[in-house]
Formats: structure tokens, C-alpha cells, sequence
């Protein structure tokens, strides 16, 4: 399985007006909402916040990758949310963030899906991808790049 | 030097393996070995063996929440920290091990 069958075009947003982490988290989990992947945007939305809490997931070069696993959520489902401009965000190097993936799986999510979202944790280290996230203008090359 | 690593994050979705991915591709550049075992919402993959244990000259905890097994590494050097400082700086980390094995 590949991560193209978590994420498709729609599920990537750009140029969002966003001017902090909850309004753009907010944003992802509507969208994902009207798209039937939840069974519960707010609540989706409160789950996020709550791990955040625990531990920013602000991460290197202008991305965070906020996730949860929730019973607020149907479907696994891996969204991208693109600033207008940078957003403050507790991050490991410090630096505000533009680049919002969105990791939603429900609680009883196991197996193949989670083999995926491994994956894609994997490429988010390797070079040049973090920078390409910011850059690509083409949603579909937004997925090709995660897929690596 | 030959290492073994546990990883683990609350949710176990992204950060544990992002951290071992981590620990993986320095050790490897910087010609150790070692075994990296994660716990996540996968439950305990790649769990470090009897063999792989023994072998090790220190032990590498990145986590960020209590993992399951902590008895096992009674008696051997242990490093401990959170997944985001493999993420910012991971041969720092393989540094401290490499200094915990030396028992400085």
C-alpha cells in the first residue's frame, strides 16, 4: 500500500489564510469533515489540540505534523495544509511554520495503514523533502514526493 | 561500537519513527551498528533480541512516553532523551552513547 491511497488531491489546501495553529488544524479537519473522512470535525479538532498539548509536533524547515488517532475519525487519511504566511509553532529548530500535514487515523487503525504512515515518517527525513513541500506547485507532485 | 534503541512517542504514529529513521542513517555514517526497536500504535516491532542486547556497548532510549521492557537494560549504559533531539541533532546522541559505552 502506498500513501496515495490516504491522501489525494483534495485533501491537499493551498494559500490558506491562517493565522495560527488552530485555525489551520480547524481548516484540514473541515475539509476532511465535508469529505466524510470524520464522524466528528470538532471533536477531531479537540483530539489534534489535545496531543499537541502534550507534545508540539512543530518539526524542521517550516513543517508540523499534527496527528491523532480518535474515534472521531471514519477514515485514515493524511491532509496538507499550505500557509499565505508563516504561523508561530513551539518547533525543534525554532522556526514558524508554513506547512501543515495533518495525520487523522481512527482508533482502531492498525496494520497496513499504520505501515504507511511509518513510511511516511521515514521520508520525512530524508533530504529534500520537507523543502519540496513548501515549493511544488502540483498537488499530484505533492504526493509523489511523500511516496518517495 | 554496536548500539541498541528503543523509540516510542505518545500517539506512536510519526515521531517514534521519525526518531529511529534518525538514529539508523547516523549510525550508519558513522560506521556503528545498531538495533532500533520501536513501540507504537503498532504495538513492538524489530524488538531488540537476548543476542543483540548483549552484544551492545550502550543502550539508546528515545522516547517520549514510559516504554514497556525498561528491566532489560538493568546494568548496561543508558542514554536517554526525547525523540525531538534525535530530530534536531542525532549525532549528538550518538555521541553520548559512544561516551555512556566508554563509561565517561
Amino acid at each position: 500500500m502506498k500513501i496515495s491511497e490516504l491522501m489525494s488531491e483534495e485533501d491537499i489546501l493551498f494559500d490558506l489564510p491562517c493565522s495560527d495553529k488552530n485555525e489551520v488544524i480547524k481548516a484540514l479537519t473541515e475539509n476532511l469533515a465535508a469529505h466524510g473522512h470524520l464522524v466528528s470535525a470538532q471533536e477531531c479538532l479537540e483530539d489534534v489540540l489535545k496531543r499537541e498539548a502534550e507534545i508540539s509536533t512543530g518539526l524542521v524547515g517550516g513543517i508540523a505534523i499534527p496527528h491523532t488517532r480518535s474515534r472521531a475519525v471514519k477514515e485514515s487519511r493524511v491532509s496538507i495544509g499550505r500557509l499565505t504566511n508563516v504561523i508561530p509553532w513551539e518547533t525543534i529548530d525554532g522556526s514558524a511554520v508554513q506547512v501543515v500535514i495533518l495525520i487523522t487515523v481512527p482508533e482502531s487503525c492498525q496494520g497496513e495503514h499504520l505501515k504507511i504512515l511509518a513510511a511516511l515518517a521515514e521520508r520525512l527525513m530524508e533530504e529534500g523533502v520537507c523543502e519540496g513541500l513548501h515549493t511544488i506547485t502540483e498537488k499530484h507532485k505533492i504526493i509523489e514526493l511523500l511516496e518517495g | 561500537m554496536k548500539f541498541v534503541a528503543v523509540c516510542a512517542c505518545p500517539a506512536g504514529l510519526m515521531h517514534t519513527f521519525m526518531a529511529a529513521k534518525g538514529l539508523k542513517k547516523e549510525a550508519k555514517k558513522g560506521g556503528d551498528e545498531i538495533a532500533v526497536e520501536t513501540q507504537s500504535a503498532s504495538g513492538i516491532e524489530n524488538e531488540i533480541t537476548p543476542e543483540e542486547l548483549a552484544a551492545a556497548d550502550a543502550v539508546i532510549l528515545a522516547i517520549d512516553t514510559a516504554i514497556s521492557g525498561m528491566e532489560r537494560f538493568n546494568g548496561k549504559p543508558v542514554v536517554q532523551v526525547g525523540t525531538s533531539t534525535v530530530l534536531r541533532n542525532a549525532k549528538s546522541v550518538l555521541d553520548q552513547a559512544r561516551k555512556a559505552a566508554k563509561g565517561e
